[in-house]
């Protein structure tokens, strides 16, 4: 079971972004100050560590009607917490696994690590999966029963 | 959120006292506030650039790991005093004024009693009506070079100084500014003031002050070396560093600045204005060998290994503990060029902007190379003024010597300073000591009694906590007594003396800890003890436990050692020359080899000391023996900082230098009473063999053998047996355990002075604990749901910190909420969702999502 590709002409993608509280988030605020911007349809949502996020967070985000989910994490050896983006990345492995099982394409979960001088970089990701997931089109969550 | 109490700072009378004015917000003016912080005392940071940082906010990425993890020096205890923020975005805590722009004028009274005099520039931005929206640099017409990028770009006059800072902290550069009044017309806030005055600030009854000031970069425009400030793509190290930054000048892309063409050739020169005696300069600066290599390093990695990179060096000074296998790698795994040679120009090549650099190679031929971009390995300034407060009593200076140091050893050098800052103590009334949390014992447990435990125990002593101090052997002291050097000799027996003398220190010979237990605070152990045939177990109560247990001498069967006696160790010649029972006059020749044994695998480490000790012993037997022929085979001369000088010394004296690689090591042999060591002179292209009347052996130090000790303690140990910090850059004398510290030979090759700094810095962070009468409940931290916890034990494995553990009384899963960062890790795993962690509860989050969709 997966979702059909449909290209709807206003269509506004509803991403949500969980970003680590130190690297990544400062990057982001980084790309702010110096006026880098990056799309608006980006939610994002600050958690301590990309090795606080809980599958269910990226389930629930999905089953929700997002269209992507972007997950964005300190570089490997830089996370506050040692290893936690470490753990996150064997994680979201598994949970990309889980989320085909459920009808999703697996390329609406990204994790990218940015480092808090990556401010440029930061825009480019969230620029490039932002049109990714345009492409795709909408994920179909909510008209079709795939549970 | 603590912006800093900007501009209304109270005057240190009332009931906020000042325990201390840190001059210098580079990492160890921070380290040295943080720790001042967690211990519950009120400081004033102040630094002359407009953010904090110093050095280090220029630099994304740090050697040995080459991450960043500045945070990491954040408190880990009572975290919710703190922003829990990058800091490369500010320094926000309760008991931290930072006054960015501001200077110390003036020291006077007594310790305890200072009064300390501030100048602070107006920021011309009031930062409690700014909201950071950036009106005012979109409307200002002034375009400056930006001195945060080196000048390879441009900024406003009204500027962000660090672009990472908090964007409410902006400020007018009033030497570019033209009064024209744009900004002040376009803030919204009404935040802008162009007559903004300069402040004086006088803070009174101030414990003490510490200078954390760093050490003056040296500037190669000042004696017009390589063309830097007439050839454009000449650049310093900083200059690089902001040329490879993604928030640097080119935003990450690798351009060279004259025409901002890509770059595919960089060379880097080492030793530019240091290790020159034309200029005046008989000093190493220490870290430049590794900051080049970790640059070359980034631009493989950045340019996917298109960009080819070469260092022209004379010694590659890889002295740190894990650098030799740093260096290592640079060139296996990354492909680096290393070429030991002396350069002597950079002159324009023949295309525009091309750079071409003639040198001559270890063969003694001219060579020339050409490349876009030429890095100059710029070192420390020469010499430094100090302010003329600085040798008064209760001002603390970090670096006395202003070498320079990486960022483990100036976090070490900060931690000293503020261990000895805490006999002037100064604390604020606050809630700190009546917070509800566990029970703290004041007593400290140190393991190993050398020079860095006799350190560490006499500090914790002097802040008044009581110290059982732990010794394997039947004498205290461990290596003290063979250090010959001076003045560590001297301090090495003033602190036997002062150990011995004070009553609130414990010695234990002949005594081991066999049992372990408990939480950081509230440790029990098990102190087995056997003297005189008797033997005695005692039962130990201790809040924090500090590991320097040492090592000894290398043992090698390298290059003949141990065959004949005219082999001897460089620590059997150092202590016969210091004992004068070496008969220098009947010696003829005399031969060194370095590195016997180390700085290949399976020993691939610098052992920091030999360098320096065969050099002095060179040197005194010349002294002595003018007649005599001393040869040194060396790879490279690891005589960093200061002991320079002992090499220009034992040069001038006459001692020939002998360079090898791995693969041509000399060869010795031994026939009889004769021994001959055999080589290549690669000045002279040719064989060489002698037969020294004395074959002196620079083999190592090494670490104690742990075994026993791990496994009642946990702590892990390196590849070469070291024990392990936490962090290597961040947290040099953390164990991976709160409670638990390390320090001297036990945890890194050092000398001694190394070790009594490093005794002293360890227990300074032990102190954060001991000093404290409870250990309060952070905010952001995990709990247990027991009722649906199923003893899985899923999360235990998964907490960086160790802080989980299953209470076999209870049979619950517990954590310890002092080790515990609130990382989350085990939250993620529980299948139970039995655990929350602080504001980040899954509900909460989840409706967060929910919310957005
Ligand atoms: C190009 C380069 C690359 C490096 N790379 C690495 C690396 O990869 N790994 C590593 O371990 N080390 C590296 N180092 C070394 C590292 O920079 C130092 O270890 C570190 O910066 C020392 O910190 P500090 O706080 O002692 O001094 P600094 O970082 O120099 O900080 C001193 C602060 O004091 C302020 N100040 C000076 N005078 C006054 C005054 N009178 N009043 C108020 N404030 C004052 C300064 O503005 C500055 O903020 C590198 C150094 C350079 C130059
Ligand atoms: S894994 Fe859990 S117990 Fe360990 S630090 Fe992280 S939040 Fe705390
Ligand atoms: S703190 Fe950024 S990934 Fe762990």
């Amino acid at each position: 079971m997966s979702e059909t590709e449909t290209q709807i002409p206003s269509y506004k993608p509803r991403i949500v972004a969980l970003v680590c509280n130190w690297c990544t988030y400062t990057a982001a605020d980084l790309a702010g100050t110096s006026r880098l911007s990056y799309p608006a349809e980006i939610r994002m949502v600050r958690l301590m560590c990309t090795g606080m996020i809980d599958q269910k967070y990226i389930l629930k985000a999905f089953l929700d009607g997002a269209d992507g989910v972007f997950i964005g994490g300190c570089h490997p050896g830089d996370c506050h917490y040692l290893d936690g983006n470490l753990k996150a990345e064997r994680r979201i492995g598994g949970t990309r696994n889980l989320i085909e099982q459920f009808g999703f394409y697996p390329e609406r979960l990204k994790l990218q690590w940015i480092g808090a001088s990556e401010g440029p970089e930061f825009q480019h990701h969230m620029t490039e999966f932002v049109e990714r997931i345009v492409a795709m089109g909408p994920s179909q969550v909510r008209d079709r029963m795939i549970l | 959120m603590n912006q800093g109490h900007q501009g209304n700072i109270e005057t240190g009378n009332g009931n906020r006292r000042i325990h201390a004015v840190i001059a210098g917000a580079g990492v160890s003016g921070m380290r040295a506030a943080f720790d001042l912080a967690e211990l519950g005392h009120d400081v004033v940071l102040v630094d002359k650039t407009p953010y904090a940082g110093g050095i280090l906010s220029k630099l994304d990425h740090q050697f040995p790991d080459n991450h960043c993890g500045m945070c990491q020096i954040l408190p880990m205890i009572d975290r919710d005093k703190g922003t829990q923020i990058c800091l490369r975005k500010g320094v926000f805590h309760d008991h931290i004024t930072f006054l960015p722009q501001a200077e110390i004028l003036s020291v006077d009274g007594a310790p305890g009693q200072l009064k300390v005099n501030i100048s602070k520039k107006g920021s011309g931005v009031d930062h409690r009506l700014c909201t950071g929206c950036g009106a005012c640099e979109d409307a200002c017409p002034i375009s400056v070079k930006d001195d945060f990028n080196e000048n390879y770009s441009t900024r406003k006059a009204v500027y962000l100084g660090d672009p990472h800072q908090n964007e409410s902290m902006r400020a007018i550069d009033f030497t570019a500014c033209t009064r024209c009044g744009a900004c002040v017309t376009a803030c919204p806030e009404g935040a802008v003031n162009l007559e903004a005055p300069d402040e004086k600030l006088a803070l009174e009854n101030v414990g003490s002050v510490i200078l954390a000031t760093g050490t003056g970069q040296y500037d190669p425009a000042d004696s017009d070396l390589y063309g830097f400030g007439v050839l454009e793509n000449v650049v310093t190290s900083q200059g690089f560093e902001r040329i490879i930054s993604s928030s640097g000048p080119y935003k990450g892309e690798f351009l060279r600045p004259s025409d901002k063409k890509p770059v595919s050739r960089i060379v880097w020169i080492q030793c530019v204005g240091s290790r020159n005696l034309a200029e005046n300069a008989d000093h190493c600066s220490s870290v430049c060998c590794m900051f080049a290599l970790k640059e070359a390093v980034l631009a493989r990695e950045k340019s996917a290994g298109t960009v080819k990179t070469t260092i022209f060096y004379m010694d590659m000074r890889t002295f740190g503990r894990d650098f030799q296998r740093y260096r290592d790698e640079a060139v296996t795994k990354h492909g680096v060029n290393l070429v030991r040679c002396r350069v002597h120009s950079v002159e324009p090549g023949e295309n525009d902007g091309d750079l071409k650099i003639s040198y001559v190679d270890p063969n003694g031929q001219y060579q020339e190379e050409t490349a876009d971009l030429v890095v100059l390995s710029t070192g420390r300034k020469h010499a430094v003024v100090r302010p003329d407060f600085a040798g008064k009593d209760g001002v603390f200076t970090l670096n006395e010597r202003f070498e320079f140091k990486d960022i483990a050893e100036s976090l070490i050098a900060a931690d000293v300073a503020v261990g000895k800052s805490l006999a002037f103590s100064k604390k604020s009334d606050t809630d700190d000591d009546n917070a509800i949390g566990r029970p703290v014992s004041d007593n400290a447990l140190v393991l190993g009694s050398g020079p860095a435990g006799l350190s560490a125990a006499l500090t914790m002593a002097v802040a008044g906590v009581t110290v059982d101090l732990v010794e394997h052997a039947a004498e205290i002291g461990g290596n003290g007594p063979s250090v010959t050097t001076r003045p560590e000799k001297e301090r090495f027996e003033k602190l036997l003396r002062d150990v011995s003398a004070h009553g609130g220190i414990t010695v234990h010979k002949n005594a081991r800890l066999t049992v372990h237990t408990g939480l950081p605070g509230a440790y029990e152990g098990m102190l087995y003890v056997g003297e005189n045939g008797r033997e005695t177990v005692r039962p130990l109560r201790y809040g924090s436990l500090i590991l320097s247990t040492g090592g000894g001498i290398m043992q090698t069967d390298r290059y003949g050692a141990g065959l004949s006696n005219r082999i001897v160790t460089i620590f059997d010649l150092d202590k016969q020359l210091e004992e004068g029972t070496l008969d220098v006059a009947t010696l003829s020749d005399v031969a060194f080899i370095q590195c016997a044994g180390t700085r290949e695998e399976p020993v691939n480490y610098c052992s920091r000391v030999c360098c320096a000790k065969a050099l002095a012993g060179a040197s005194a037997i010349l002294e002595k023996n003018p007649a005599a022929k001393v040869r040194i085979f060396y790879r490279d001369i690891m005589t960093y900082g200061e002991s320079e000088k002992l090499y220009t010394a034992a040069r001038r004296l006459g001692a020939l230098f002998i360079p090898f690689d791995l693969d041509g090591k000399p060869e010795v042999a031994v026939d009889g009473g004769t021994v001959t060591v055999k080589g290549f002179d690669p000045v002279m292209q040719e064989a060489v063999e002698f037969t020294p009347d004395l074959l002196v052996l620079s083999t190592g130090l090494a670490p104690s053998d742990t075994v026993d000790l791990r496994a009642v303690i946990p702590v892990s140990v390196t590849a070469d047996g070291f024990l392990k910090e936490a962090n290597s850059k961040w947290r040099p004398v953390d164990s991976g355990k709160e409670g638990i510290f390390l320090c001297g030979l036990g945890r890194a090759p050092m000398k001694a002075g190394e070790a009594m700094d490093e005794g002293a810095a360890a227990a300074m962070r032990a102190l954060r604990i001991l000093l404290r009468k409870t250990l309060p409940l952070p905010k952001v931290r995990a709990v247990v749901r027991h009722s649906l916890c199923s003893r899985c034990e899923a999360c235990i494995p998964e907490c960086p910190y160790g802080a989980r553990y299953l209470d076999f009384e209870s049979g619950r899963i517990m954590v310890d909420d002092t080790s515990c960062q609130g990382c989350g890790a085990c939250a993620s795993v529980c299948p139970n969702s039995s655990v929350y962690v602080g504001v980040f509860d899954e509900m909460k989050v989840m409706r967060e999502i929910e919310g957005f969709l």
